[in-house]
C-alpha cells in the first residue's frame, strides 16, 4: 500500500483497535503509542517526498489528498505533539471514567486533521475540517461537566457558523471558476473582480479565524479549551488551534497568491494590514488577560491565542524572514507549551488542583516539572536563549522593517504582559511557601519525565539551532512559490541574528559568574519558615504566600481600558438567543394540528411570495 | 590571547565605572540633603565585606541559580553592545536581541525572590514587574522610533555610526523627544525616583532583596555596578554618538550626574501611579517622534 494511504488510515485503525482494547489497562495503551509511533516513523521516511491520491466520491467529484513538502511540516508537527502527548499522559495512571472513549476521540481528531493538511482541493479540505470540528467538540465535552458542556455548545454553535460561510464560499467559487482545485484556482482568480476577492475572503476566512480563535472571535476558546480534560486541553492548545493558521496559509499563498497584492489601496487600505490588525489586537488584548487569571490552564488557553497572533501576524508580512518566523513560531509554540501542559498536569495529579490561588512551593518537591516549565516559559515569553525567543524576533524585525509601526508595539506590547503572566503561573506554582499539606508529595514517575526532558532540549536545541527548523520551513516556502529565506544553522547572518554565539557568550558570562559565586563564603540553605517577617513570626499554620491578586497595580492601571469587552458583548448576545429560541421552543408543543396549521401557513406563504 | 586580554580589560573597566558611579552618586546625594555623604570607594568596602561574610543564607538551588543569571545576564548584556574596548560578540546580535536580554537577568532575580517564600519579596517581584510594563514599553517605542528613521535597521554599530562626525550628527538633537523619553526609561530601568518604590531603602522590607545577605547581597551590588554601565552605555550609543575609549565614560558620567539630579528633585511614585506616569508622557513625547519619523 503507498505510503499516503497508510497515513490516512493508521489513524482510523488505532480508533477501532481502541474501542476493542477497551478495558484492557496497559495493553491499549502499548498498542496506542505503537501506532502513533508508526505513523511519526513513515512520515520521517516521507521527508522530501511527494504523492497524492484521488477517492471517488459523487459524480465528477473526488477528494484529494497529497503528501508534498507544505503539508508534510504540519503533518509531522501534527503527528509528533499527539505521540507525545499519548506518552504523557498515558504512561501517568489515571481514573478516567471512559477511557476506549478517550482514545478513540484522541485518534479520529488526529485523522482529520491529517486529512485536511493533505488535502488539495476545497471540498476535501471542507470534509475534513468537519470531521476534525465534531471531535474538537468531543474533545471539550468529554468529562461531562456542565461548564464544559456548555464551552463545547458554544463551539460546535460557532462552528457550524463559520462552516455554513465556508460551504456558500465554496458554492460561489465553484459556480464561477468551475474548479474546487488550489491551484487551479488561483490562475482562475486573476480574471475576477477585487469585491470577489472580497467575498471569497470573508466567506473562507471567517472559519479560520474562528478556528485560530484572533480576535474578534476568539471569545469561545478559553472556556471551551481550559474546562476540557488536561490530556485533551494539551492537544488542543498545542496543536488543535494552529489548523486557522495552516487555513490561513492555503488562503493567503495558495488560493490568493499574488492577488492578495491586488486587494486594496496602497500601503494602509490593503488586505494585508487588515489582517496584521486583527494580528495585532490577537498579539495585545489575550497576552495583557494572562495575568488576571486565576487557573494555569485557562491562563494557557489565553496565552494560545495570544500566540497565534504573532504567526498570523508573520503570515500576513509575507516577507521571507516573516513567513519563515510565523511558521517556526507554529512549531516553537507547539513545543514549549506542550512542555508547559505536561508541567501542570504532573501538578495537577498530584495535588488534584490547577488553581493558582492554592498552590505554592513545589520546587522542592517537583524540581524537573519546574526546570521544564521555567525553560518553556522562557519560550513563551521570548527571552533570548530558547526557541519562541527567535521566531518572535523574526516577526518583530519583519515588522520594523517593512514599516509597520504600531502592530511592532503591539506585539512587543503583548510580550511584556506575556512575561507578567508566565511569571504569575511559574511563582504561584512552584516558588513561594510549600503548603502543608503537599509536604509529602513525590516526584512524578520517570516514564512522565522522559518527555519532558525530550522537550527541554528541543526548546532550547531549536533555540540554538534554529537552521535545523528552517530547512523545511524553506521547502514550505518553496513549495507555496514565495521568496526562500536565508539562513544558516545559528540563525540569519544577513540579519545579523547568530543564535550560536549568543548562546556561547551566556555560557561564558554565567561561568565568570559562577566563578564570583564561588569566590564568597559558603552558603547555608535554611527553611521557608526561617525568613524575615518584620519581627512577625512564621510557622506552618500561617499561610503567607503572596499569591492571590498578584498584580494590584496593574490591574488598578488596566481597569479603564475594559479589556473584555468583547465577552460582555458576547454574553448579552447569548442571553439575547436563549430569550428569543426560549420562544421558539413553544413551537414544539407535540401537537399534531399545530404542526399541521404551520405546514399550511407556510405553503400559503411561499404561494403568495410566489405570486408576488 | 588579545582578545582574552581585552574582554577582561573591558570587564574591568565596566566594573571600576560603575563602582565609581555608585561613589559619587552618593555623594552627590548626600551633599543635597546636606550631608557629606561616604567615602567614594565606599561601595567597593561594601563589596568586599559581603563576599567575605561567613554567613551566607540561601533558600534552594534556584536562588544560587537566580544570582548567577542575574551577574551572568548583566554581563551577556555587555557583551552585546558596541563598545570601545571588546566587540567580538557585536556582530551576533542586533539591538532588538539586547532589549530581550536585558529581560534575562530580571527574570533570573524573579525566580530566585520567589524561591525564597518571603511574601515581602513576592510583593517587590510584583512592583518590579508592573513597572517593567511601564518602562520597557516607552523604551521599545523609542527602539522602534529609531529603527524607522534608519529605515528598519536596527543594527546596533549601524546607529552609531550615524551619529559620527562631531555633536550635530548625534540623534539627541536628531530626535530630542525620543532622547527625553529614553532618558525617564533609564531612570525606571535603574530604579532612580521617582520609579524606586521596588528598590529603595525605605521599602526594603517589600522589596526583592528582603532574603538576600552576605555574598547574595554582594552579588546584587556587583551586578549594579555592571548595570549601570550597560544601561548609560547603550544610552549614550543611542543619543551620544556612542565613543572611543577617552571620550565613552566622561560621557556615561554625565549622563549618570543629569540622572541623579534629576533624581534628587522627584519623591517616590506608587506602582501604579509610575505606570500611568509611564504611559503618559514619555510615552507621549516617544510618541511624537515616532509620529514625525513615520510621516516625515
Amino acid at each position: 500500500m503507498e505510503a499516503i494511504k497508510v497515513i490516512l488510515i493508521l489513524p482510523l485503525i488505532a480508533a477501532i483497535f481502541s474501542l476493542i482494547l477497551g478495558k484492557l489497562k496497559g495493553l491499549r495503551e502499548i498498542v496506542n503509542m505503537l501506532f502513533s509511533g508508526w505513523i511519526l516513523s513513515i512520515l520521517i521516511q516521507l521527508y522530501n517526498k511527494s504523492s497524492s491520491i484521488t477517492i471517488p466520491f459523487f459524480n465528477s467529484f473526488g477528494l484529494n489528498f497529497s503528501i508534498n513538502n507544505f503539508s508534510w511540516f504540519f503533518l509531522i508537527l501534527i503527528n509528533t505533539v499527539a505521540f507525545l502527548t499519548l506518552l504523557y499522559f498515558s504512561s501517568s495512571e489515571n481514573n478516567r471514567k471512559n477511557t476506549a472513549f478517550f482514545y478513540f476521540v484522541f485518534f479520529l481528531k488526529v485523522f482529520g486533521m491529517n486529512a485536511v493538511v493533505m488535502a488539495t482541493d476545497l471540498l476535501s479540505f471542507f470534509i475534513s475540517w468537519e470531521i476534525m470540528s465534531i471531535f474538537t467538540y468531543f474533545m471539550i465535552v468529554y468529562g461531562g461537566k456542565k461548564a464544559s458542556m456548555d464551552a463545547g455548545r458554544r463551539y460546535i454553535v460557532l462552528s457550524i457558523l463559520g462552516s455554513m460561510f465556508f460551504l456558500i464560499g465554496m458554492i460561489t467559487i465553484y459556480n464561477n471558476t468551475g474548479t474546487l482545485d488550489y491551484m487551479k484556482l488561483r490562475v482562475q482568480l486573476s480574471f475576477f473582480s477585487n469585491s470577489f476577492l472580497w467575498w471569497l475572503v470573508f466567506s473562507l476566512g471567517f472559519s479560520f479565524i474562528l478556528k485560530s480563535a484572533a480576535l474578534p472571535l476568539h471569545f469561545w476558546l478559553p472556556d471551551a479549551y481550559s474546562k476540557a480534560e488536561t490530556a485533551f486541553t494539551t492537544f488542543l492548545i498545542s496543536i488543535s488551534a494552529r489548523i486557522g493558521i495552516y487555513g490561513f496559509i492555503i488562503l493567503f499563498y495558495i488560493i490568493l497568491g499574488p492577488n492578495m497584492d491586488k486587494m486594496g489601496y496602497g500601503h494602509f487600505f490593503s488586505f494585508r494590514y487588515l489582517m496584521l490588525w486583527i494580528a495585532g489586537l490577537t498579539m495585545l488584548v489575550p497576552n495583557f488577560l494572562l495575568f488576571l487569571e486565576d487557573d494555569a490552564k485557562r491562563m494557557m488557553s489565553w496565552s494560545a491565542i495570544g500566540q497565534g497572533g504573532y504567526m498570523l501576524a508573520g503570515l500576513a508580512i509575507g516577507t521571507p524572514l516573516a513567513v519563515a518566523g510565523g511558521l517556526f513560531h507554529v512549531v516553537n509554540h507547539a513545543l514549549y507549551i506542550l512542555l508547559i501542559l505536561m508541567a501542570i498536569y504532573a501538578v495537577e495529579k498530584k495535588t488534584g488542583t490547577t488553581n493558582l490561588n492554592e498552590l505554592g512551593g513545589l520546587i522542592k518537591k517537583m524540581p524537573i516539572s519546574f526546570l521544564g516549565m521555567l525553560i518553556a516559559i522562557i519560550g513563551l515569553a521570548g527571552i533570548p536563549p530558547m526557541n519562541g525567543f527567535v521566531s518572535k524576533w523574526m516577526i518583530y524585525k519583519s515588522l520594523i522593517s517593512e514599516k509597520y509601526p504600531i502592530i511592532a508595539l503591539m506585539a512587543f506590547l503583548g510580550t511584556i504582559g506575556t512575561i507578567l503572566g508566565v511569571y504569575k503561573m511559574i511563582h504561584n506554582i512552584y516558588l513561594g511557601q510549600l503548603r502543608e499539606e503537599h509536604e509529602n508529595i513525590k516526584m512524578s514517575p520517570s516514564l512522565m519525565q522522559i518527555p519532558m526532558i525530550v522537550l527541554m532540549i528541543f526548546v532550547w536545541g531549536l533555540g540554538v539551532f534554529p537552521g535545523i527548523a528552517f530547512k523545511p520551513i524553506v521547502d514550505v516556502q518553496r513549495f507555496l512559490g514565495l521568496p526562500l529565506l536565508k539562513y544558516n544553522l545559528g540563525g540569519i547572518p544577513f540579519e545579523h541574528l547568530n543564535m550560536i554565539d549568543i548562546n556561547n557568550a551566556m555560557l561564558l558570562a554565567l561561568v565568570i559568574a559562577f566563578i564570583f559565586f564561588l569566590l564568597g563564603g559558603k552558603r547555608i540553605h535554611v527553611s521557608q519558615y526561617n525568613n524575615y517577617a518584620a519581627g512577625h513570626f512564621l510557622d506552618k499554620n500561617i499561610p503567607f504566600n503572596y499569591n492571590y491578586n498578584f498584580y494590584p497595580s496593574m490591574e488598578r492601571v488596566i481597569k479603564p481600558f475594559n479589556l473584555r469587552l468583547i465577552n460582555y458583548l458576547v454574553r448579552d448576545i447569548e442571553d439575547w438567543f436563549k430569550i428569543l429560541s426560549g420562544i421558539i421552543r413553544h413551537f414544539y408543543s407535540g401537537h399534531l394540528n399545530w404542526y399541521v396549521l404551520s405546514i399550511f401557513a407556510c405553503l400559503v406563504i411561499l404561494l403568495i411570495g410566489g405570486m408576488l | 590571547m588579545n582578545l582574552v586580554f581585552n574582554g577582561i580589560a573591558y570587564l574591568f573597566i565596566a566594573f571600576s565605572t560603575g563602582i565609581f558611579l555608585m561613589g559619587i552618586g552618593r555623594k552627590i546625594v548626600a551633599r543635597f540633603q546636606r550631608r557629606y555623604g561616604p567615602p567614594l570607594v565606599q561601595p567597593l568596602y561594601d563589596i568586599l565585606k559581603l563576599f567575605t561574610k561567613t554567613t551566607n543564607i540561601s533558600h534552594g538551588y534556584m536562588m544560587d541559580v537566580a544570582i548567577i543569571m542575574l551577574l551572568g545576564g548583566t554581563l551577556l548584556g555587555l557583551f552585546f553592545f558596541p563598545n570601545p574596548w571588546f566587540n567580538y560578540f557585536v556582530p551576533s546580535a542586533d539591538f532588538l536581541v539586547l532589549v530581550y536580554l536585558l529581560l534575562f537577568p530580571s527574570l533570573g532575580m524573579a525566580m530566585g525572590v520567589g524561591e525564597a517564600a518571603n511574601p515581602n519579596g513576592s510583593i517587590g517581584i510584583s512592583r518590579a514587574l508592573s513597572m517593567l510594563v511601564g518602562y520597557d514599553f516607552v523604551f521599545l517605542v523609542v527602539t522602534v522610533g529609531l529603527a524607522m528613521a534608519f529605515n528598519g535597521d536596527t543594527f546596533f554599530p549601524n546607529i552609531i555610526s550615524a551619529q559620527q562626525g562631531g555633536i550635530l550628527n548625534w540623534n539627541i538633537l536628531h530626535f530630542p523627544f525620543l532622547t527625553i523619553a529614553a532618558f525617564l526609561t533609564l531612570m525606571g530601568m535603574l530604579g532612580k525616583k521617582p520609579f524606586e518604590v521596588m528598590v529603595a531603602p525605605h521599602e526594603i522590607a517589600t522589596g526583592p532583596m528582603v532574603e538576600f545577605g552576605g555574598k547574595y547581597m554582594g552579588f546584587l551590588f556587583l551586578q549594579h555596578s555592571f548595570a549601570l554601565f550597560l544601561e548609560l552605555g547603550i544610552f549614550v550609543n543611542l543619543f551620544l554618538g556612542g565613543g572611543t575609549w577617552y571620550s565613552f565614560i566622561p560621557k556615561i558620567i554625565v549622563v549618570f550626574v543629569v540622572l541623579l539630579l534629576t533624581n534628587v528633585m522627584w519623591s517616590r511614585f506608587r506602582t501604579d501611579d509610575a505606570v500611568r506616569f509611564f504611559w503618559k508622557y514619555p510615552l507621549f513625547f516617544a510618541l511624537i517622534d515616532l509620529i514625525r519619523v513615520v510621516i516625515v
